[in-house]
Protein backbone atom coordinates (compact mmCIF):
# COMPACT_ATOMS: atom_id res chain seq x y z
CA UNK A 1 0.00 0.00 0.00
CA UNK A 2 0.76 3.45 -0.45
CA UNK A 3 0.55 4.69 3.58
CA UNK A 4 4.25 4.14 4.50
CA UNK A 5 5.23 6.83 2.07
CA UNK A 6 2.32 9.38 2.57
CA UNK A 7 0.25 10.54 4.98
CA UNK A 8 -2.02 13.41 5.86
CA UNK A 9 -1.40 15.88 8.22
CA UNK A 10 -4.24 18.29 9.06
CA UNK A 11 -3.18 22.18 10.77
CA UNK A 12 -5.46 23.51 13.16
CA UNK A 13 -5.85 25.74 16.03
CA UNK A 14 -9.21 26.97 18.44
CA UNK A 15 -10.16 29.34 15.93
CA UNK A 16 -9.59 27.09 12.60
CA UNK A 17 -13.10 27.83 10.73
CA UNK A 18 -14.89 24.32 10.56
CA UNK A 19 -12.93 22.47 11.82
CA UNK A 20 -14.67 19.42 11.93
CA UNK A 21 -16.27 19.45 8.98
CA UNK A 22 -12.15 19.14 7.70
CA UNK A 23 -12.01 16.47 9.68
CA UNK A 24 -14.93 14.46 8.48
CA UNK A 25 -13.93 15.56 4.75
CA UNK A 26 -10.62 14.19 4.92
CA UNK A 27 -11.92 11.33 6.58
CA UNK A 28 -14.48 9.93 4.38
CA UNK A 29 -12.44 10.86 1.00
CA UNK A 30 -10.02 8.34 2.37
CA UNK A 31 -12.68 5.93 3.20
CA UNK A 32 -14.48 6.58 -0.26
CA UNK A 33 -10.68 5.70 -2.14
CA UNK A 34 -10.65 2.75 0.09
CA UNK A 35 -6.99 4.30 0.91
CA UNK A 36 -5.68 3.81 4.41
CA UNK A 37 -3.41 7.12 5.15
CA UNK A 38 -2.56 7.77 8.77
CA UNK A 39 -4.17 11.51 10.01
CA UNK A 40 -2.44 13.30 11.87
CA UNK A 41 -3.99 16.39 13.71
CA UNK A 42 -1.78 18.96 14.63
CA UNK A 43 -2.94 22.06 16.92
CA UNK A 44 -0.55 25.02 15.57
CA UNK A 45 -1.48 27.17 18.78
CA UNK A 46 -0.32 24.07 21.05
CA UNK A 47 2.90 23.21 18.98
CA UNK A 48 4.15 26.42 17.80
CA UNK A 49 7.26 25.25 16.25
CA UNK A 50 5.54 22.70 13.68
CA UNK A 51 4.33 25.98 12.62
CA UNK A 52 7.50 27.55 12.53
CA UNK A 53 9.26 24.52 11.21
CA UNK A 54 6.95 23.70 8.25
CA UNK A 55 5.94 26.74 7.40
CA UNK A 56 2.23 26.91 8.32
CA UNK A 57 0.70 30.59 7.96
CA UNK A 58 -3.51 29.62 7.90
CA UNK A 59 -5.46 26.95 9.16
CA UNK A 60 -6.63 24.87 7.94
CA UNK A 61 -4.39 23.53 6.31
CA UNK A 62 -4.25 19.96 5.02
CA UNK A 63 -0.97 19.21 4.03
CA UNK A 64 -0.14 15.51 1.57
CA UNK A 65 2.73 14.70 3.12
CA UNK A 66 5.09 12.92 0.08
CA UNK A 67 2.37 14.55 -2.48
CA UNK A 68 4.05 18.39 -1.87
CA UNK A 69 0.25 19.12 -1.67
CA UNK A 70 -1.64 21.42 0.17
CA UNK A 71 -5.29 22.49 0.41
CA UNK A 72 -5.48 25.85 2.56
CA UNK A 73 -9.35 25.87 4.05
CA UNK A 74 -11.99 23.49 3.67
CA UNK A 75 -11.90 21.79 0.19
CA UNK A 76 -14.96 20.10 -1.38
CA UNK A 77 -14.71 16.55 -0.77
CA UNK A 78 -14.43 16.16 -4.95
CA UNK A 79 -11.43 18.69 -4.81
CA UNK A 80 -9.75 16.64 -2.39
CA UNK A 81 -10.62 13.25 -3.84
CA UNK A 82 -9.49 14.32 -7.21
CA UNK A 83 -5.86 14.81 -5.62
CA UNK A 84 -6.19 11.74 -3.45
CA UNK A 85 -7.11 9.51 -6.15
CA UNK A 86 -3.45 9.59 -7.90
CA UNK A 87 -1.97 7.89 -4.40
CA UNK A 88 -4.88 5.17 -5.18
CA UNK A 89 -4.00 4.93 -8.59
CA UNK A 90 0.06 4.32 -7.44
CA UNK A 91 -1.08 1.92 -4.90
CA UNK A 92 -3.13 -0.39 -7.62
CA UNK A 93 0.10 -0.31 -9.72
CA UNK A 94 3.01 -1.05 -7.34
CA UNK A 95 0.17 -3.76 -5.82
CA UNK A 96 0.46 -5.36 -9.20
CA UNK A 97 3.93 -5.19 -9.46
CA UNK A 98 4.37 -7.17 -6.47
CA UNK B 1 -25.04 25.61 13.62
CA UNK B 2 -21.77 24.48 13.78
CA UNK B 3 -20.87 27.90 11.82
CA UNK B 4 -22.70 30.07 14.01
CA UNK B 5 -20.76 29.14 16.85
CA UNK B 6 -17.60 29.00 15.20
CA UNK B 7 -17.86 32.39 13.94
CA UNK B 8 -19.03 33.88 16.96
CA UNK B 9 -16.45 32.75 19.18
CA UNK B 10 -13.96 33.95 16.60
CA UNK B 11 -15.73 37.24 16.58
CA UNK B 12 -15.35 37.11 20.69
CA UNK B 13 -11.65 36.39 20.43
CA UNK B 14 -11.05 39.28 18.23
CA UNK B 15 -12.82 41.74 20.56
CA UNK B 16 -11.28 40.04 23.17
CA UNK B 17 -8.28 41.10 21.75
CA UNK B 18 -8.79 44.35 21.28
CA UNK B 19 -10.65 45.55 24.55
CA UNK B 20 -7.16 44.38 25.61
CA UNK B 21 -4.74 46.01 23.02
CA UNK B 22 -7.12 49.48 24.03
CA UNK B 23 -6.73 49.27 27.64
CA UNK B 24 -2.98 48.71 27.30
CA UNK B 25 -2.57 51.79 25.62
CA UNK B 26 -5.02 53.50 27.61
CA UNK B 27 -2.22 52.56 30.79
CA UNK B 28 0.95 53.60 28.59
CA UNK B 29 -0.42 56.41 26.67
CA UNK B 30 2.34 58.44 24.41
CA UNK B 31 5.74 56.72 25.48
CA UNK B 32 7.77 56.44 22.46
CA UNK B 33 10.23 55.09 20.81
CA UNK B 34 12.79 56.38 18.33
CA UNK B 35 13.27 54.91 14.54
CA UNK B 36 16.42 56.06 14.63
CA UNK B 37 16.39 56.88 10.84
CA UNK B 38 18.02 60.32 10.37
CA UNK B 39 14.85 63.05 10.49
CA UNK B 40 12.41 60.87 10.72
CA UNK B 41 11.68 60.97 14.11
CA UNK B 42 11.23 64.83 13.79
CA UNK B 43 8.67 64.30 11.39
CA UNK B 44 6.58 62.10 14.02
CA UNK B 45 7.25 64.80 16.79
CA UNK B 46 9.69 62.21 18.44
CA UNK B 47 9.19 58.83 17.39
CA UNK B 48 6.98 55.82 16.91
CA UNK B 49 4.07 55.11 19.77
CA UNK B 50 5.77 51.88 21.79
CA UNK B 51 3.31 48.88 21.09
CA UNK B 52 1.79 50.81 17.95
CA UNK B 53 1.25 49.02 14.63
CA UNK B 54 1.90 51.45 11.42
CA UNK B 55 1.36 50.44 7.75
CA UNK B 56 4.42 51.94 5.17
CA UNK B 57 2.79 52.09 1.99
CA UNK B 58 4.34 52.73 -1.38
CA UNK B 59 5.56 52.16 -4.68
CA UNK B 60 7.98 49.35 -6.03
CA UNK B 61 11.92 50.85 -5.68
CA UNK B 62 10.47 53.60 -2.93
CA UNK B 63 12.59 52.39 -0.42
CA UNK B 64 10.01 50.15 1.67
CA UNK B 65 12.46 47.49 2.59
CA UNK B 66 15.59 49.67 3.26
CA UNK B 67 13.23 51.62 5.45
CA UNK B 68 12.05 48.64 7.32
CA UNK B 69 15.67 46.95 7.77
CA UNK B 70 16.84 50.29 9.33
CA UNK B 71 13.83 50.26 12.03
CA UNK B 72 15.51 47.17 12.93
CA UNK B 73 18.58 47.55 12.91
CA UNK B 74 18.62 51.23 14.84
CA UNK B 75 16.63 49.38 16.98
CA UNK B 76 18.71 46.50 17.80
CA UNK B 77 22.27 48.12 17.50
CA UNK B 78 21.30 51.82 19.45
CA UNK B 79 17.91 51.11 21.13
CA UNK B 80 18.65 47.74 22.84
CA UNK B 81 15.32 46.42 20.83
CA UNK B 82 15.42 43.03 19.69
CA UNK B 83 13.58 43.24 16.48
CA UNK B 84 11.77 40.26 13.67
CA UNK B 85 11.62 40.94 10.41
CA UNK B 86 8.54 38.43 8.75
CA UNK B 87 9.40 38.58 5.20
CA UNK B 88 6.29 37.03 2.89
CA UNK B 89 7.92 37.83 -0.34
CA UNK B 90 11.28 38.11 -0.74
CA UNK B 91 13.85 35.47 -0.13
CA UNK B 92 15.84 36.23 3.23
CA UNK B 93 19.19 35.90 1.24
CA UNK B 94 18.18 38.79 -1.11
CA UNK B 95 17.17 40.97 1.88
CA UNK B 96 20.64 40.07 3.44
CA UNK B 97 21.80 41.45 0.32
CA UNK B 98 20.36 44.48 0.18
CA UNK B 99 21.67 45.04 3.65
CA UNK B 100 25.21 44.56 2.57
CA UNK B 101 25.35 47.58 0.70
CA UNK B 102 25.24 49.53 4.12
CA UNK B 103 27.59 49.90 7.16
CA UNK B 104 25.28 47.85 8.89
CA UNK B 105 26.59 45.17 10.98
CA UNK B 106 24.26 42.72 10.26
CA UNK B 107 25.53 39.69 11.08
CA UNK B 108 26.47 40.63 14.54
CA UNK B 109 23.03 41.73 15.48
CA UNK B 110 22.22 38.45 14.06
CA UNK B 111 24.05 35.86 16.05
CA UNK B 112 23.69 38.20 19.48
CA UNK B 113 20.18 37.28 18.68
CA UNK B 114 19.03 40.80 18.39
CA UNK B 115 18.06 40.67 15.39
CA UNK B 116 15.62 37.59 14.20
CA UNK B 117 14.79 37.08 10.57
CA UNK B 118 11.82 34.86 9.36
CA UNK B 119 11.67 33.65 5.97
CA UNK B 120 8.13 32.57 5.31
CA UNK B 121 8.17 33.74 1.48
CA UNK B 122 8.52 30.51 0.11
CA UNK B 123 4.87 29.50 1.77
CA UNK B 124 3.22 32.90 1.34
CA UNK B 125 3.80 33.01 -2.43
CA UNK B 126 3.12 29.59 -2.73
CA UNK B 127 6.23 27.42 -4.31
CA UNK B 128 4.39 24.02 -4.07
CA UNK B 129 0.85 22.94 -5.17
CA UNK B 130 -1.76 24.90 -3.45
CA UNK B 131 -5.60 24.78 -3.17
CA UNK B 132 -7.25 27.43 -1.51
CA UNK B 133 -10.46 27.95 -0.24
CA UNK B 134 -10.56 31.44 0.29
CA UNK B 135 -13.08 32.36 2.81
CA UNK B 136 -12.57 29.57 5.38
CA UNK B 137 -9.10 29.87 7.11
CA UNK B 138 -7.48 31.99 9.93
CA UNK B 139 -3.55 33.34 9.98
CA UNK B 140 -3.04 31.57 12.88
CA UNK B 141 -0.05 30.11 11.67
CA UNK B 142 1.51 33.33 11.08
CA UNK B 143 -0.03 34.37 14.27
CA UNK B 144 1.49 31.68 16.32
CA UNK B 145 5.25 31.66 14.59
CA UNK B 146 5.05 35.25 15.04
CA UNK B 147 4.19 34.93 19.13
CA UNK B 148 6.59 32.54 19.31
CA UNK B 149 9.72 34.21 17.91
CA UNK B 150 8.39 37.21 19.94
CA UNK B 151 8.33 35.53 23.47
CA UNK B 152 11.66 33.39 22.92
CA UNK B 153 13.18 36.23 21.40
CA UNK B 154 11.92 39.35 23.89
CA UNK B 155 11.25 40.97 20.26
CA UNK B 156 10.07 45.10 20.69
CA UNK B 157 10.13 45.41 17.17
CA UNK B 158 8.39 43.77 14.09
CA UNK B 159 8.26 44.10 10.32
CA UNK B 160 6.19 42.02 8.19
CA UNK B 161 6.86 42.61 4.55
CA UNK B 162 4.55 42.64 2.38
CA UNK B 163 1.00 41.92 3.72
CA UNK B 164 -0.11 42.64 -0.06
CA UNK B 165 1.17 39.06 -0.19
CA UNK B 166 -1.35 37.93 1.81
CA UNK B 167 -4.49 39.90 0.13
CA UNK B 168 -3.07 38.81 -3.12
CA UNK B 169 -2.89 35.09 -2.29
CA UNK B 170 -6.27 34.41 -0.13
CA UNK B 171 -8.43 37.14 -1.85
CA UNK B 172 -10.76 37.84 0.80
CA UNK B 173 -9.73 40.64 2.27
CA UNK B 174 -12.70 41.14 4.48
CA UNK B 175 -10.86 38.07 6.22
CA UNK B 176 -7.66 39.29 6.01
CA UNK B 177 -8.05 42.41 7.40
CA UNK B 178 -9.48 40.76 10.51
CA UNK B 179 -6.88 38.13 10.97
CA UNK B 180 -3.98 40.90 10.48
CA UNK B 181 -5.96 43.14 13.37
CA UNK B 182 -5.89 39.98 15.35
CA UNK B 183 -2.16 39.49 14.98
CA UNK B 184 -1.78 43.53 15.59
CA UNK B 185 -3.71 43.08 18.88
CA UNK B 186 -0.72 40.23 19.65
CA UNK B 187 1.77 42.41 19.07
CA UNK B 188 0.43 45.34 21.24
CA UNK B 189 0.07 43.11 23.92
CA UNK B 190 3.64 42.11 23.77
CA UNK B 191 4.41 46.00 24.17
CA UNK B 192 5.78 45.18 20.00
CA UNK B 193 6.16 48.56 18.02
CA UNK B 194 5.28 47.21 14.47
CA UNK B 195 5.28 48.18 10.56
CA UNK B 196 3.39 46.40 7.90
CA UNK B 197 4.45 47.16 4.07
CA UNK B 198 1.88 46.87 1.65
CA UNK B 199 2.95 47.82 -1.97
CA UNK B 200 0.74 50.67 -3.96
CA UNK B 201 0.88 50.12 -7.55
CA UNK B 202 2.76 53.08 -9.50
CA UNK B 203 0.54 56.27 -11.15
CA UNK B 204 -2.47 55.23 -8.91
CA UNK B 205 -3.46 57.49 -6.36
CA UNK B 206 -4.73 55.30 -3.83
CA UNK B 207 -2.96 55.03 -0.34
CA UNK B 208 -2.77 51.47 -0.52
CA UNK B 209 -3.46 48.97 -2.87
CA UNK B 210 -6.74 47.36 -1.08
CA UNK B 211 -8.63 50.26 0.25
CA UNK B 212 -8.83 48.68 3.89
CA UNK B 213 -4.74 48.10 5.30
CA UNK B 214 -5.06 51.73 6.85
CA UNK B 215 -7.95 51.34 9.01
CA UNK B 216 -5.97 49.02 11.40
CA UNK B 217 -3.28 50.85 11.79
CA UNK B 218 -2.17 53.86 14.20
CA UNK B 219 -0.29 55.58 11.63
CA UNK B 220 0.39 55.38 8.46
CA UNK B 221 3.48 56.41 6.06
CA UNK B 222 3.88 56.53 2.49
CA UNK B 223 7.08 56.04 0.51
CA UNK B 224 7.22 57.10 -2.97
CA UNK B 225 9.46 58.42 -6.46
CA UNK B 226 9.22 60.94 -8.54
CA UNK B 227 10.81 61.45 -12.20
CA UNK B 228 13.42 64.32 -11.57
CA UNK B 229 15.37 64.88 -15.37
CA UNK B 230 16.93 61.39 -15.38
CA UNK B 231 17.07 60.75 -12.04
CA UNK B 232 14.53 59.65 -9.25
CA UNK B 233 14.00 61.69 -6.18
CA UNK B 234 12.36 59.75 -3.39
CA UNK B 235 9.78 61.41 -0.94
CA UNK B 236 7.76 60.16 2.39
CA UNK B 237 4.57 61.72 3.67
CA UNK B 238 3.17 60.83 6.91
CA UNK B 239 -0.40 60.08 6.06
CA UNK B 240 -1.38 59.39 9.51
CA UNK B 241 -0.11 59.46 12.98
CA UNK B 242 -2.77 58.66 15.89
CA UNK B 243 -2.16 60.53 19.21
CA UNK B 244 0.24 62.74 17.82
CA UNK B 245 0.51 65.89 15.33
CA UNK B 246 2.98 65.28 12.65
CA UNK B 247 4.83 66.83 9.63
CA UNK B 248 2.11 67.78 7.03
CA UNK B 249 3.56 67.82 3.52
CA UNK B 250 6.10 65.57 1.31
CA UNK B 251 9.78 65.31 2.43
CA UNK B 252 12.47 64.33 -0.12
CA UNK B 253 15.06 61.91 1.67
CA UNK B 254 18.06 60.16 -0.14
CA UNK B 255 19.55 56.27 0.71
CA UNK B 256 22.97 56.83 1.73
CA UNK B 257 25.49 54.03 2.58
CA UNK B 258 24.43 54.53 6.33
CA UNK B 259 20.75 54.09 5.41
CA UNK B 260 17.72 56.90 5.07
CA UNK B 261 18.30 60.48 5.48
CA UNK B 262 15.16 62.59 5.21
CA UNK B 263 16.02 66.04 3.76
CA UNK B 264 13.66 68.91 2.79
Amino acid sequence: MVSGRYKIVIFKSERTPRYPQVVKTVRSSLEKLGLDLEVEEVDVSKNPERAVREGIISTPTIDIVGLNWRFIGLPTEDELMAVLESLKEEGETRGKEE
Amino acid sequence: MARRSSSSSGFMAELKERIISEARVLESPGERTPTGIRGFDELVRGGLFRGATYLLSGVSGAGKSIFCLEFLYRGAAEYGEPGLYVSLEEHLDSILRNARNFRWDMKSLIDRQMLVLLDLSAVAVGERALSLNPDMFALDGLYTTIETAVKEGGIKRVVLDPISVLFLQYGNVGVVRRELNVISGMLKRHGCTSIFVTETEHGKPSITRFGVEEFMADGVFILYWEPEGEKRSRYIEIYKMRGSSHYEGKKRFSVTDNGIVILY
